[in-house]
């Protein structure tokens, strides 16, 4: 169904300034051309990261990682990188959470090892699996409230039906006024989810 | 994000908090369903389509919805938008039809298929009308629109291709060299992902940069690696396909 068939020499007059001043490009107004001040240090020592993954491409075996910070972090692996409790590179997928090893060769971040990041639940917080949460919900059961964690266009996109959204980086930015948002829930059993292991 | 979640709850003094560790993709394979927001669905910048039968939908239907029954669908795949990243919305009254046209629709490359499940039910909870009458149809030659919103960095297909012949511009073609072989866009350069932040000194600091690749996943990577470095770049995120011919096409 690839219709759009644009032919080399179309007319093409471009006013750059029309593309590239309408949002925050970086570097026009001078802010990002200053020195890359995250540069990491050469070393050959072999050092650790944990982040979310926001972008892999297995063709140029190279990953973009969220740590965080919020900072962006980019690494390469190899034939050679160990892969700690999964079966291929492929397995790797955007949103989750990893841990890498990795030294610092000719300025680039090559991984020497890689796992998926497994975290603890907080003291006195139990895990509930698909189908108890699915019994659950056909049971209609009233004390329940299935809180969605994720940021709110997420849930608008697509949710577990009859879920509330209460975005986690929504608590955070209200600090202990985010105690409000959860507040009307005091006697419930709340069941948090979100995109899988972040 | 719901582990720190409940963790804040228990800090607040709730009991009885649960964590569902496994999330949304394990809820997914498991075929269990998952249902848009009702505003969304009546202003989010997605695709509706009601698989009943024309006289069902013409009952009453969601607004902004297209009609392509059922036994249309299989006949319809050039009535469907160019982009397969756009996300389309299955609507019936039949949880068995939306999973047929799902799935049909998930072979034809869609990415983004999502079943409206207990559509009509939501709808009128949510205190809204349904729509009498025909809904929108679409055809080959009307094929049903629509354009993503352009996220930071990105660059537009149409402003995409003008770059191409910009002298102020440089397009960086990411992808392999292989895949450059085989045909490119006219006056982009090769530089490999991979090679990309060895090769940064090639990149010329007073162009504005546009990297792509096949898919745009490349191509974010490489925008993100160029903008920390200070480059003004932007990236294609779409599909595109370029022919040693010198053509190219876009989606």
């Amino acid at each position: 169904m690839k219709k759009t068939v644009l032919k080399l020499g179309l007319s093409a007059l471009l006013v750059t300034n029309v593309i590239f001043a309408s949002d925050a490009v970086p570097g026009v107004n001078g802010v990002a051309f200053a020195a890359d001040t995250a540069k990491a240090v050469k070393t050959t020592e072999a050092q650790s990261v944990k982040g979310m993954i926001s972008n892999i491409s297995q063709k140029a075996k190279t990953v973009a990682l969220t740590k965080s910070d919020q900072s962006f972090f980019l690494l390469k692996f190899t034939d050679e990188t160990e892969l700690k409790g999964i079966a291929s590179a492929k397995e790797l997928k955007e949103g989750e959470a990893i841990i890498v090893k990795y030294t610092v060769v000719n300025g680039e971040n090559i991984a020497t090892s890689m796992e998926k990041a497994v975290f603890k639940l907080p003291a006195g917080i139990k895990e509930i699996k698909t189908e108890e949460l699915a019994d659950l919900l056909a049971n209609g059961k009233k004390d329940l409230v299935v809180i969605d964690a994720r940021p709110a266009i997420k849930y608008d996109e697509s949710h577990i039906r009859g879920a509330v959204s209460i975005p986690y980086s929504k608590l955070v930015k209200m600090g202990d006024d985010g105690a409000k948002l959860l507040e009307k829930y005091k006697d419930k059993h709340l069941v948090f989810y979100c995109g899988g292991s972040t | 994000m719901s582990p720190k979640s409940a963790g804040l709850a228990a800090k607040w003094g709730h009991k009885n908090l649960l964590v569902y560790v496994d999330g949304l993709p394990a809820w997914k394979k498991a075929g269990k369903h998952m249902v848009p927001s009702v505003d969304y669905v009546a202003h989010g910048n997605i695709v509706l389509i009601d698989v009943r039968s024309t006289a069902e939908v013409e009952k009453g239907h969601i607004p902004r919805s297209y009609s392509i029954p059922l036994a249309n669908l299989e006949d319809a795949e050039d009535a469907l938008p160019q982009g397969r990243g756009a996300p389309v919305y299955i609507i019936s009254d039949k949880d068995a039809e939306i999973d047929a046209a799902r799935k049909m629709i998930a072979e034809w490359g869609y990415k983004n298929t999502i079943g409206y499940y207990g559509a009509f039910e939501a709808w009128k909870d949510a205190g809204k009308t349904l729509q009498k009458g025909p809904a929108l149809t679409a055809t080959d030659d009307t094929p049903i629109t629509w354009q993503r919103n352009l996220g930071p960095g990105e660059i537009s297909i149409t402003d995409f291709t003008k770059s191409l012949n910009s002298e102020l511009i440089r397009v960086i073609d990411a992808r392999t060299p292989a895949e450059y072989e085989s045909g490119h866009f006219p006056g982009a350069i090769s530089i490999p992902l991979e090679q990309m932040k060895a090769r940064m000194a090639e990149i010329p600091k007073d162009k504005f940069i546009v990297v792509h690749c096949m898919t745009g996943g490349r191509g974010e990577i490489g925008y993100r690696m160029l903008k920390e470095a200070g480059y003004a770049v932007k990236f294609l995120n779409a599909e595109c396909q370029c022919y040693s011919t010198g053509e190219y096409e876009i989606w």
